[in-house]
Parts: C-alpha cells; structure tokens; sequence
C-alpha cells in the first residue's frame, strides 16, 4: 500500500528541479535593500557629515552680514542709490513704508543657516572643533534674527523634527538662552582637538583660543545690549565668567573673516564683491552702479576732516558727493556721485567679514567705559579707530593724528561730555557697509548718531522721517506660522513696538 | 480497516475500456485533451482527432480538461463511449477567476468583488487601446481618457481615490507580473485573452506595495487545444472631430484699438487696413492683425469694405479674404483622420502543450495634420506540459513611433499647443486654405497677418515631438507536482522600455518687411501691429532630446498545498518575491540657458555653448514574503486570509519593513440550502477585510520642456532616494578640497512611513431563474491613515518643505452590476443587458496640522486641492466678489465687478455616480452591441473659456458687447449692499470679456455630467459552408464616441478630459486637450 506513494517521490525529475531552484537561488540581501542609501543623482545628507557643511554655513552668515542689509546701509547713511529706477519694494523701504516681504528673505535664509549649522553640531567626528563653533556661530544668527525682529522663534526653531511650526520666544529670553549656548559652545571648543574638520574651519583654521576670543567677544556684544534694560544681575555674572575664563576678547589685528579661496574666476569671487563689486572682467555689476554714498555719511565724514572717506567711497575722478536716501540722481550729477570705495572693496579674493577687530575693541571700550570691565575706554577707543584704519587700508599714525587732534566730540570723547558719543559714533564708522545690522542696532540702542546733526535719511518725507524700530514678521510666517505669529500681538507695527533694548 | 475493506471493493469492481472524443463547442476535436479517473493516478491524452480509450468501472468519474478550455467532469455508468464536450474559458469567465499571482480559484470561494471582462467584450469596437475598451463595462471602475489625441494618457481608477498625493492608480500585472501603468498602451488588445479585475485591497493585499488600488490582471493569450487556427483582422476607422467649444462668427477682429492707433497718413502704417475708426459711427473697425474679435460685426455696413487682408508677401501683395465668416474655418484645420490595423495570429495546442504567434501593425493618423502613432507588435507566447512539470512563458516586443505636433511659438518664448492656436484665429480664416506653408507666402510665419499667434499649420511642419519607444516584455512560469497535494512554482518576469524623444521647433528669421513696430528703425510692419516678429526677428533653432528607459525583473517563488480532510479543503500558499526596478533619464537641450526653462536637477550640466545635458538614474528593490490560505468547507463555505512583508529599499531601514494582511470569507449560501438551489437561485454572501499601503513617497517626475504636452515625458522614480534629500552645493564650493554644502530646504520626517488602508467590503450576488438574472452588489469602505504629505512648514524650522505622515481619508461607496441573460428571447433573437451602476463618495478627515486646505495643483487662479471635511479632490476658483447673500458686487461707478481676493470652493472633480449600460442583441448572424456611458457629480473647469472670452471668439462674448447693467449685482452704499438697477458697465465694452469676465474662473466651471455612447458595433458572421481552408468569416461597422450628451452650460469640451493626464488632480481642461473626436469604421475577422 505505502509504496504507492513512495514510488512518487522516486520519479521526481530532478532535472527540473534544478531549474526551480536556480530562479529560487536570486539571493535576498540586505544590500540589495541599501540601495537607497546612495543617491547618484547628488549628495545626500546621509553621505555629508558636519565638515562639508560648515565652510558654507559661515559663508553664508558672512555673506547675510555683509549683502543681506542693504537697507540697513541705505538707513543709516551709508548708502543711497542712483538711479530713477527702483529695484523691488525699494521706493518703500526707503520711505520706511515698511513691507511684510522685506524680512522674507532674512527670515529664510538665517533659519536655514541655523538648520546648517545644527547639523554640524549633530554630524561632525569626535573632538572635532566644529560642534563648538557652530554653537557660536548659530548663536551670532539668532542675536541678528532679535536685533531685525525681535521675539522670534529660537527654543523650537531650525529643527523640523521638533516643530514644523515653531512658537515664538520673547527676545529677552533668546539673549539669555545665547549667552548660555555660547558657553555650552565655548567648553566644547576647548575640549577639542585638532581634526581633520580643521581644515574646513575656514575662520580660524582650528586656532582654539580664537574661536573662544570671538566667542567671549560676542557675549559682550550681546551683554551690552542687555545694559540697561536687561537682567542686571546675569550680565555681572555673565561677565564675571569671561573675566574668570581669562582667554579675553578679539584684539588688534584679529579681524573675524572667512575665506575659503576666493579669487577673481566666475562663480569664485568674494560674496560681498560678487554682488556690490565687479564681473570677472572688470564691468562694474549692477549693484555696485546701482548704489552710491549717502550725502549723510559724506557730509559727516568731510565735516570731521575723516581720512577715511576715500576709503569708504570711491571719490576718484572727482567724485565727492552722494545722494539723500530716496533721492534720485537729478541734484547731482552722476559723474560726482562717490560709489562703494575701495576699503570696502578691496578685491574679488578679499576674505568674507564676520566681526571686524575694531568692533570688538569698541564694545571694550564702552565696556570699560560704563566700568563693566577693566580698561582705559580712551584707549581702548584710539585702538578701536586705529583698527578701522587698518582695516580699510591707512596707517596707525594717521589714525592717531585724527584721533588725537580732532576737536569733535564725535571722535574724541575728551572733546564733550558723553563719552559713548565718540564710540558709538566711531563705530558707526568703523562698521559702514560692512554691518549695518550691527550700526542700526547701536542706532536703536543709543540713539547715535543722533538724528539731528546730521539726520540720517533725508528725501523723506519729514513726518515719516522715522527710523524703523524694527522689521515685519514675513508674510510667510502669517500665511503658515499663523497663530504662533498672531499671538506676538502688535508684531505688526515696526515703529512702535522696540526689541526689548531699544530706546 | 477501511482500507482492507475498500481493497476488496476495487477487486470485485467490473473494469471496462470506454473511447470516446473531446470536442469543443464548435465540433472541432481537442488534441491532447487529458481525461483522467476521479483518483486515480496517471491518464491518458487525447488523440489529434481527439479520441481516447480508458479503462474505468461503473461509478466512476472522469475529468476532462485542457489548456484554455474549462474542464469537465463525467460520471461513468454503463455507457460504452462518450462525447466530451469542453467549453472555452472565454464562455465560462464565471468559472474560474485569476487572483493575485495567477492563482486560479473557482469564483464561489472569492470574499471580495471581481470583475472578468473577455476578449470580445474588450475589442468589440476596436479601440486601439484596450483600457478604453473598459469603459462603462465594471462597476466601480473609472477610466478616464485625459484627451482624444493619438497617444492619450489614462488613469484607471478603481473605487475612487484614497491616496491625497499619491498615486491612485491600479495596479496592471501582465501574465503575473506587474507592469508600468504606460504600458497598457503598447498592448494589442487582439493579444488579451481576458481582463480580471480585483477591486479593492482585499483582494490585492497579495501583491504587496501596489496593492491598495486594486489589480488588474491582464491574461493574453497562449493558445488552446485543438488544430491549427490562424486569425487575420483588419480595422479601418475614421476619426472626427466631434465637438468644437462653441464659437462666435459675427464679429471680426479687433483688440480695441481706435482712432490714433494708426495713423493712415504714417507711409509706413497698416497696409491693407484702411483706417481704425469708421468716420461715421465711430466704431472699432476690422483689423487683420488681431487675435481678438471686439470688431464690427461682419454684417455691419459700417464697413464699406467686402474684403479684409489675412497676409501678405515680401512684395507688398496683400491676400484678402471676404469680409464674412467662414462656416467651420477653425474646424476646418483638423483632418479626418484616418487608422488601420492589421492583426495576424497563429495558435496551436497539442497534448504537450499550446503556443499563440501575433502580429499586428497599427497606423493611425490624427485629426491634427502630420501627427500619427504607428504600433508594431510581435509576441509568442506557449505553454508547455510535461506530466508534472508544466510551464508557460512567452515574449512580447512592441515599438511604437508616436510623432506628434510640438508646442508653438509667439515671439519666440511664448510655448503654446496647436489647439490654442487654431482657437486664436478669426472667423473670416479658413484654416483649410493655409496649409502649404513653406510656399504659400500668406501662410507663412512673416506672411500670415495675425500678430499674436501663427497659422497653426506651420507649427504642424516646424515643431515636432517626436518619441520612438521599444518595449519588451518576457514572462517564464514553471510549475511543478511535486507531490500530488503540493505543487511549486516559480516565476520570472521582465520587462524593459526605452523611448527616444527628440522635440524641435525650426528655426527662421525674418525678411526685414515684416519686423514689428517694436524692432529699431526703421519699421517695416506692414501691418503696423508687429507680427510676431515683433522684438523677435530671429526664431532660433531649439532642440531637445529626451531619453529615458526603465527596466523591471519580478521573481516569485511559491509553493502550493493542496489538502482534502473530511468536509474541509485548503490551499495553502506560500513564497517570496524579488522585484528590482531601475529607471534612466537623459536630458539635453540646445538652448537650456537662454530659451528653455531649466530642469531642478543636481545633475544638470551647463555647457558653455548654451546647451546643457542631465542624467538621472534611480533604483528600486523589493523584498518579500507572503502567505495566503483558503479553507473550504463542504463546498460552501469559504474563509480566506493573506499575509504579506514586504521590505522597501526607498524607506529608511527602520521603516521599511511592514505588513499587509486580508481576511474575507464567502457563503454560497444557495447551495447549503437546497430549497433555494432546486428553485433556480444562486445566494452567494461575501465579505472582507484588509489592511494594505501605499508608499507614496513621489509621483513621476517629469524631464522635457518642449514636448507636445508643455510638461515633458513622465520617467518613474520611484520615489527613491527622497527620505535622503540631496545636499545643495554652496556658492563657489567646493574650494580645492573644502566642501561646502548646504543641506536641501526640503527635508522629510524621521522614520517616514507608509500609507495605511483599512478597507472593508461586503457584498452579496443574487442569481434567479438559473442566473438568467444576475444581481451583484458590493459596498466598501476605505479608511487611508497616515498618508505622505509635502507639508509647508514655517521657514523658522529651517525648511521649506517637509515630508511627513498627516491625513486622513476615507472612501465608500457601492458597486451594483444586473446582468440579464438574456434580457429578452425570442426565438432566435437574444438581447442580453448588463447595467452597472456605482455610487463613490470620499471625504477627507484631516489634514497637516494647523492647515486645513492642502493644494494638490497650485494657481493664482484656480487650485485643486484636498479640503478637510470636504470630498476630495476639491476644485477652488476666483471668483467676483460677491455680498453675503451671493450677488456680484459692482462697483458704484465702474459698473464693474471686480475679483475676490481668496479662492472659492466650487465643488469635487471626482464622479461620484458612474453607470454603465451594456446591450448585446442578437439574431442569426447579426449581433449589434453597444455600450452608454453615463457620469455625473463632478464638477469641472474649462481654462480654455477664459482664453476664448479673453479673446471675443466663444460664442458667449459674442453677447454683451455694448455696455449694461450686471444682472442681480448689488453696489455698497453707505456700508450696505443694494440692488444695482442701473449702474451700466463702463469702460470700452470690449473690456467686460478681456479685463473683467475672463479675470475670474468661476464662469468657466460646469457640471461635468456626461452621457456617451462609448461603443456601438454591428457585426455579422457570414456564414461558410464548410469550407476547409476559411472556417469564420464576420465583418463589423464599428463606432466609438458616435455620442456625447452634456448640460448645456457645457460649451466647451468632453468633460471626462484632464490636463493632468493621469494625475490626481482631476478636474480642469486646457488648450492642451484638442476637441473630442468620434471614430467609426469597419473590421473583418477571418478564421481559417
């Protein structure tokens, strides 16, 4: 009976048996699944880590500092424009008829930079130095996004992870949460070691104690603004941290600038002179006709005798004046009207600017002014006007002769009785077009320079002849961020509602 | 002890040799037919004149089968021969159904709905697509056409949509293997034994990632059993246009201009124009060089003149045409077009096996002058049976050559299909009498007088789209008895296309005399408007090449238990699938950095001559293993289940494993209760339930920007290497070894996840009068969680776009299907009817937090979108901006309404009611068949209106020329709204259609409601008087679309149309979509 069955199994052909199990042997694997993994249609961030990202993140910040805030440069006197044409939204901006889109652009650009750099701090090697930059670096975004707008998005932002639409902090709390993230930024700095992400530092190439010099620097910056409507207390303390860490703050000669290999090849060229500069050929580019000096700061700069004028502008060829904000060509003829000057300018390889040395000796100097720290504020300030000097391209000594034998108390504070006069106005100075966030802020912080003598923006109408305290939350942020943007109430005012230090 | 007892049995059996002959229906001997003993080992096979001789005892049962034909059982008593007739599968589809993997089962153990449609029914009109063919025959499912043109897209949807952004389209497996969706369209339908159509998820849970919209098994032919048969078709179809929007012919052209315009003293003005105003009434008169049509009427005797100019030459002779319209000017630049195709196929099936050989060719010309598609198939497909080894395989090659008419060209930057420039003409051109236009001056580009688009018929000769696409298919089936209770099987299928797609538009450059008043002096205009060489003397030479293939290789491998126990019966599946898919695209223009719109790809590469190139290449795996298992008790009841795992390579390794699962049971419940089964009545109760995904991680994307649609050919990416979005190289990165990237402003959710549907079906089917009435009715309810969505994230997140699992929606509806066998008898004359009817409603639950309206097509002025609480998908227009209670608000001095400031929801696109009426009559020889195709609850945005208002050529804007008062418009007075009785448009009256109607989309929205006859066909089958060599011999007058009946608000186009082919975004047509066309023709079929 049984062999029946077991006769059955005898004629299995085994012929085609192998067959079958020859399209049953196409193997299953994992690998075949990773396929995935590795896109070769383009990088992945899968396939980056922290060093091919943070070279081009402090590209960017440098070049939001330095090309993003045009208007700033138009505001406070640095800039005005030639022509009877206006780019977009320009007439506006320069009648402060402030647009929800003039942010738009910031607003993007910093978050998105922020999301770069925490990715660094996510995905860099061990001991890498990046981590600890990056924090310092997001933290110089962050105070930009509150000294522009004010209560922003800072606890939950620039992680989509954890929110896709982020709540707003009140800007009071950001500055504190940054001093905190510098710190945080600042201990792994110090317990870095060289790496091979150095060579993608192309900031300080690695050196430590400059990154904790800028670092301590910042916290300045951002402390002095706390002073006086801050939290008294915590900018001691704060203070006494940097005091107590002893690496100091950014010297003499210690420029804070980026240059990952520019040169004058397409597509090579310095941000900055990319877009205010010049083609590759040498044809001036449409910004760098578009905008010429302000009437404020040439009349300012040829009342105190500055040598810096020829610096700051181009006023080769007998070109020595500027235009009011908003106003067009017609007083002047073009040929006298000064363009962006060949301090500013100085080649298409020039590095990026991120803070230059002689803001950091400026914020000693107020610094010791108001006793915060020790120091000579006098000095600290000739420093500071030596260092801008420098930087655009004059000696020391000339920088000495203008400090020591003017008589104006816009530069020698032994000339008045407001010494934070002379620094905020030197720094003013120091700082055109290369960060006029920073100026606008120091503008809005102190009220220098003061609007009567020299009034800033002139050609607008006198009774709107108001500086913007602040810009327009985006449109985008209304269209998609809705109620956490509605919930800031009176964000929709620029002229009344301060950033928490604002005067 | 049975055994000994049923040992003692055989022995006292009486055995006996019994002969006999497998036949089939038409008398015609089946070789190789097997005939086997009710269990018993071994058997025999038929003879060639399909004989056999087998020894049995009384009592016994013999079962007669073969390949394509259904089998047979025969129970033995004391006859001594015996006269088998089989029926073929085609005329018992009812008897056994193809489920997923190519599993036959017996239709009574299904839980879930199928749908089998023959051969016959799919080609009864001869449609050169077979899914057309599909059309109004099942319940529950939706084909729609996205235009009339020679290589149509179409979406096949089945039971609605669940998927807000991904896709919803069905599942196509060729002979068990699944196959792009495009490649439908490469098939002869002549090739295709039967269409099964699995519905829902429940019953497609099986096929994995692809399941949750349903299968359709496409089954082709492999020949049967029997002698040889060859098969010739020949088709001849015309192909008209059928349905022009409606157009204006009493006014002439005129965009407004007035006096001062041009100056007939200007030596260099307006040739044959005489002069802008008419001195008398001060009235716009013609003028030749416009698109618009605000001129005089052509009645009018304000205009002295019986001529108007159309063209001129390089000498100055102006061409005119009389002063009147031209009935069908417009129409008359389509052609009849004009198709044929030849189909030739051999069959063959012996006792070893069966092979069918075709071959066909099809041509078929357009209605749009030049454009045709010409369709080469070959194919071979056999079956091959060795006693327990059995396999079946075949190859199909086809190549298709589809070269059709490239986008226009308006100062050289301005992309527009044929359609819209044949629309922009006015009524005194005959479109037919401009058809030589390299040496017919006026016909021309500088000739031709219309300043703002060119005679349509030069695009036709100098703007090509061209594609030439090789596709092949090749499918391998082996199975093996292993055991008499388990078979295994394995399968390989593979399939690769390739297309080769060159556009161009020619270039040309302009004879100085007809530079436009725009170009430097000094001007030679003849017409003084500019004729489109205005500001663009040079056309250049633009050339693009779109290349693309994609391959796919699908293993399966299962084995197949089959057990009886007492009452019960399983079957038991189990096995592992590998799919590997790849995917190339190669793009290059002549112009990329100067004309043409750049491609967002990371590999595009700009040359420095201007021209660029891209290749894009892309990579999909699939792994899994599945398990599906029947339980049958006394041939009644029925308890199914299926499990699947399927791993994903373009998930994250976390995700990428996840299951489906489907459980549905069957209950013939008539068969139980035999009080109904002697009465007549079939009861069958089914249900089911499954849990199924989607992975919907990315659409097609597209490459090409000069092809004849306006957005390139579709190249499958499969979605893959989305979760890793690509890093954005910085500015001037990298420097030397510096990297310098930026991470994608698109980024997607950690640990992104399938689509899940939890769908659910039931269902029942009512035989009565021995199924002469056959009821079938089928409800389900699709719930979609956790879809894929590209939300827009706040820019504070770092992002611009995020991917992320959000929504919810859910879809439900019911599937009705009467099938009246016959509906009528009476002696030889038959009429069958089948009337399908679904009723489909979806809604969307919820959307991205913190947003309730999601765009699927994004405008300024109309969207498509998914709204949460809303059916989906929702059409959204501009409309006028109305009082609370609806009316037009105009304003008080104007007259004039203007446009609202957000969009207004004006309804879903998707047909919620579809019926289907099928009607076979029959008499002696004659049949005529037709099937009604009836849709209704969508709503549906003609774009084109606007432009045809815009311009004063649709019939509407031949109304309203003169100023009035808005009808029901209210003005604000004081804050509140009051009836306007008298405030008349202001203004000149031309501005009502071109700055104020044609502003807003609203009026452009109608009831997409339609009745159609989609197919009649009348055939007869000659009779033959036994002739040897010609066995069958019909001939058929054929027709499809003869009819189409719409609201009369309708006065545009088919509303079943898309301008998103086979998107989602259902709803709107465009200038992309020529007029509907009807085809009607004659075939012959001949057998020998």
């Amino acid at each position: 009976m049984l062999t029946n069955n077991n006769h059955t199994m005898n004629k299995i052909n085994n012929k085609y048996l192998i067959i079958l199990v020859s399209l049953l042997s196409v193997t299953a694997c994992k690998k075949q699944l990773d396929t995935n993994l590795t896109n070769p249609n383009g990088v992945t961030s899968a396939q980056i880590t922290g060093k091919d990202v943070f070279a081009n993140a402090i590209q960017v910040t440098s070049g939001n500092i330095t090309n993003s805030y045009a208007f700033a440069n138009e505001w406070m006197g640095y800039w005005a424009r030639t022509t009877s044409y206006s780019q977009s939204g320009q007439e506006q901006q320069e009648n402060f008829a402030l647009q929800n889109s003039l942010g738009d652009g910031i607003w993007q650009s910093h978050y998105h930079n922020i999301y770069d750099y925490n990715f660094v701090v996510s995905n860099s090697a061990t001991g890498s130095i990046l981590p600890g930059a990056s924090a310092v670096m997001k933290a110089l975004v962050f105070e930009n996004l509150v000294d522009v707008f004010g209560d922003i998005p800072y606890s939950a932002a620039g992680n989509p992870n954890v929110s896709t639409l982020p709540k707003y902090d009140a800007a009071t709390d950001v500055y504190k949460g940054l001093i905190a993230d510098i710190n945080a930024g600042i201990v792994k700095i110090k317990a870095s070691s060289a790496t091979g992400d150095d060579a993608s530092d192309i900031v300080f190439k690695g050196d430590k104690t400059k990154w904790v010099q800028f670092a301590n620097t910042l916290k300045l910056r951002i402390l002095l603004r706390m002073v006086p409507n801050g939290d008294q207390a915590f900018v001691k303390a704060a203070l006494a941290d940097i005091a107590t860490d002893g690496t100091g703050y950014l010297v003499a000669g210690e420029d804070v600038t980026a240059n990952p290999g520019y040169a004058n090849l397409e597509g090579k060229q310095n941000p900055f002179w990319s877009s205010y500069g010049f083609e590759v050929n040498g044809g001036a580019k449409n910004n760098n006709t578009y905008y010429i000096a302000n009437k404020t700061m040439i009349d300012y700069l040829n009342a105190t005798s500055d040598p810096r004028i020829g610096y700051l502008y181009d006023t080769t060829n007998g070109r020595n004046s500027g235009n009011y904000l908003g106003a067009v060509s017609t007083a002047n003829p073009v040929s006298s009207l000064a363009h962006i000057g060949p301090g500013i300018l100085k080649s298409a390889s020039q590095p990026a600017v991120i803070m230059l040395a002689s803001q950091s000796i400026f914020l000693q100097a107020e610094a010791a002014q108001r006793g915060l720290i020790s120091g000579n504020y006098s000095s600290l300030l000739q420093t500071a006007i030596e260092e801008s000097f420098r930087y655009l391209g004059l000696t020391t000594a000339a920088a000495d002769a203008y400090y020591t034998t003017s008589k104006d108390d816009r530069v020698n504070p032994a000339n008045g009785s407001y010494p934070l006069k002379a620094i905020i106005y030197q720094k003013w100075v120091a700082l055109a077009e290369t960060d006029a966030l920073e100026t606008w802020s120091e503008y809005r912080r102190t009220g220098f320079p003061d609007r009567t003598n020299p009034s800033i923006s002139v050609g607008v109408s006198p009774a709107n002849d108001v500086l913007p305290k602040r810009l327009l939350y985006p449109q985008s942020e209304y269209n998609l961020n809705s109620k956490n943007v509605n919930a800031e109430g009176q964000a929709s005012d620029g002229f009344t509602v301060k950033i928490f230090w604002g005067q | 002890m049975v055994m000994v007892v049923g040992l003692f049995a055989a022995a006292i059996a009486q055995t006996k040799p019994i002969s006999g002959k497998v036949i089939d229906k038409e008398g015609k001997p089946i070789e190789g037919a097997s005939v086997k003993v009710k269990g018993k080992q071994g058997g025999v096979a038929a003879n060639s004149d399909g004989t056999f001789t087998v020894t049995v005892k009384s009592g016994d049962v013999l079962i007669v089968s073969s390949i394509g034909h259904a089998t047979k059982q025969i129970k033995i008593s004391n006859q001594t021969s015996v006269s088998v007739v089989l029926e073929s599968d085609d005329a018992t589809m009812g008897e056994v159904v193809v489920t997923a993997l190519g599993i036959k089962k017996n239709p009574k153990q299904l839980g879930y709905a199928t749908a089998v449609v023959t051969s016959k029914e799919l080609t009864q009109a001869s449609v050169p697509n077979f899914v057309t063919g599909l059309a109004g025959k099942v319940a529950g499912v939706d084909i729609r056409l996205a235009d009339n043109g020679i290589n149509p897209a179409v979406k096949i949807t089945f039971r609605g949509s669940r998927s807000i952004l991904g896709d919803n389209s069905a599942l196509v497996v060729v002979d068990g293997n699944p196959v792009d969706q495009s490649y439908v369209a490469t098939l002869n339908p002549d090739d295709i034994d039967n269409v099964t159509i699995l519905k829902g998820s429940n019953a497609a849970a099986l096929y994995g990632k692809d399941a949750a919209n349903g299968v359709m098994i496409i089954t082709t032919k492999h020949g049967k059993s029997g002698p040889w048969s060859v098969n010739y078709k020949n088709s001849t179809m015309a192909e008209t246009v059928s349905y022009m929007p409606g157009l204006q012919t009493e006014y002439s052209p005129n965009g407004g201009e007035g006096a001062g315009f041009n100056n007939p003293s200007n030596t260099n003005g307006c040739l044959g124009c005489v002069s802008y105003i008419d001195p008398a009434t001060g009235t716009a008169l013609p003028v030749p060089f416009e698109n618009q049509n605000f001129g005089t009427a052509y009645n009018s005797k304000d205009f002295p003149y019986s001529q108007i100019a159309v063209g001129i030459d390089t000498n100055g002779n102006i061409k005119y045409v009389p002063f009147a319209p031209v009935k069908n000017g417009r129409r008359n630049f389509f052609n009849t077009g004009l198709s044929e195709q030849n189909d030739l196929s051999i069959s063959k099936g012996g006792k070893l096996g069966s092979f069918n050989i075709s071959g066909s060719n099809v041509i078929n010309h357009g209605v749009i002058p030049t454009e045709k598609n010409i369709r080469n198939t070959i194919s071979a497909n056999g079956t091959l049976n060795l006693d327990k080894f059995t396999a079946s395989g075949g190859i199909t090659y086809s190549s298709q050559n589809i070269d059709q008419v490239g986008l226009g060209f308006s100062g050289g930057t301005q992309y527009r299909p044929v359609y819209w420039d044949v629309i922009n003409q006015s009524a005194n051109v005959n479109l037919a009498d401009f058809r030589n236009v390299d040496t017919d001056p006026y016909a021309g580009l500088q000739g031709w007088a219309n300043a703002y688009y060119p005679n349509p018929n030069y695009q036709v000769y100098h703007s090509k789209s061209q594609q030439t696409k090789h596709n092949t298919i090749a499918n391998l089936t082996l199975n093996y008895q292993l055991l008499s209770w388990l078979k295994v099987t394995a399968r390989v299928g593979y399939n690769k296309s390739t297309r080769n797609a060159p556009a161009y538009i020619d270039s040309f450059r302009y004879a100085k005399y007809s530079y436009g008043i725009f170009a430097a002096k000094p001007t030679y205009d003849p017409f003084g408007a500019g004729n489109i060489a205005s500001g663009y003397p040079f056309l250049p030479y633009q050339s693009e090449l779109v290349k693309t293939d994609f391959d796919d290789l699908n293993t399966d491998e299962f084995f197949t238990i089959n057990k009886k126990k007492n009452d019960f019966e399983y079957t038991l599946v189990g096995g592992a699938n590998l799919r590997s898919e790849n995917s190339h695209a190669y793009w290059y223009s002549n112009q990329a950095t100067s004309v043409i719109a750049l491609p967002n790809s990371s590999t595009k590469v700009n040359n420095a001559d201007g021209s660029a190139y891209m290749n894009e290449n892309y990579k999909y795996r699939t792994q899994a293993v599945y398990s599906d298992l029947l339980i049958g008790y006394q041939g009644w009841a029925f308890l199914h289940g299926s499990f699947r795992n399927d791993w994903l390579s373009i998930l994250d390794p976390k995700t990428r494993s996840y299951n489906y699962y489907g459980a549905d049971a069957s209950l013939i419940l008539s068969d139980k209760l035999s009080s109904l089964k002697d009465d007549g009545v079939y009861l069958k109760v089914r249900g089911g339930y499954s849990i199924t995904g989607n992975v919907s991680l990315s659409s097609n994307s597209g490459v090409g920007y000069l092809g004849n649609n306006g957005s390139g050919f579709s190249i499958p990416n499969y979605g893959a290497y989305v979760i890793y979005p690509t890093a954005i190289p910085g500015s001037g990165f990298p420097y030397g070894n510096t990297n310098g990237y930026s991470l994608n402003t698109g980024a997607v959710q950690t640990g992104l996840s399938p689509e899940r549907d939890y769908s659910s079906e039931l269902g029942f089917e009512l035989g009565l009068l021995k199924s002469r009435i056959l009821l079938e009715v089928t409800g389900y309810n699709t719930v979609a969680k956790n879809q894929t969505l590209a939300s827009s994230p706040s820019a504070a997140s770092g992002i611009s776009s995020f991917l992320l699992n959000a929504g919810k929606m859910t879809s439900r509806g019911i599937e009705t299907s009467l099938k009246l066998t016959p509906f009528i008898k009476l002696g030889k004359f038959d009429w069958n009817l089948t009337v399908n009817y679904t009723k489909q409603d979806n809604k969307v639950n919820y959307m991205v937090p913190g947003t309730d309206t999601f765009p699927i097509l994004n405008g300024t002025t109309f969207e498509i979108a998914a709204i949460s609480g809303s059916a989906y998908p929702q059409l959204l227009v501009k409309d006028f901006k109305r009082d609370p209670q609806g009316q037009i608000i105009v304003d008080g001095t104007t007259g004039l309404p203007t446009p609202a400031t957000s969009l207004k929801v004006a309804g879903n696109t998707q047909y919620t009611d579809l019926l289907g009426i099928t009607s076979n009559m029959t008499f002696k020889g004659f049949s005529l068949s037709m099937v009604w195709d009836y849709r209704s609850g969508a709503k549906i945005l003609n774009y084109v209106g606007a432009a045809l208002d815009f311009a004063g050529i649709s019939s509407s804007s031949g109304e309203n020329r003169e100023h009035f008062v808005v009808p029901n418009s209210v003005i604000s007075v004081n804050g509140k709204y009051v009836p306007n009785t008298n405030i008349a448009t202001t203004g000149p009256p031309s501005q009502w259609w071109y700055a104020t109607y044609s502003n807003v989309m609203s009026p452009y929205v109608v009831n997409a409601a339609f009745w159609k006859l989609r197919e009649l066909s009348l055939a007869y089958q000659i009779p033959l008087k036994s002739n040897p060599y010609l066995k069958r011999l019909s001939v058929a007058l054929v027709g499809q679309n003869l009819l189409m009946f719409r609201p009369s608000t309708n006065q545009w186009t088919d509303p079943e149309f898309s301008a998103q082919g086979s998107g989602n975004a259902v709803g709107y047509t465009s200038e992309f979509q020529t007029p509907p066309t009807r085809r009607f023709g004659i075939t012959l079929n001949a057998g020998f």
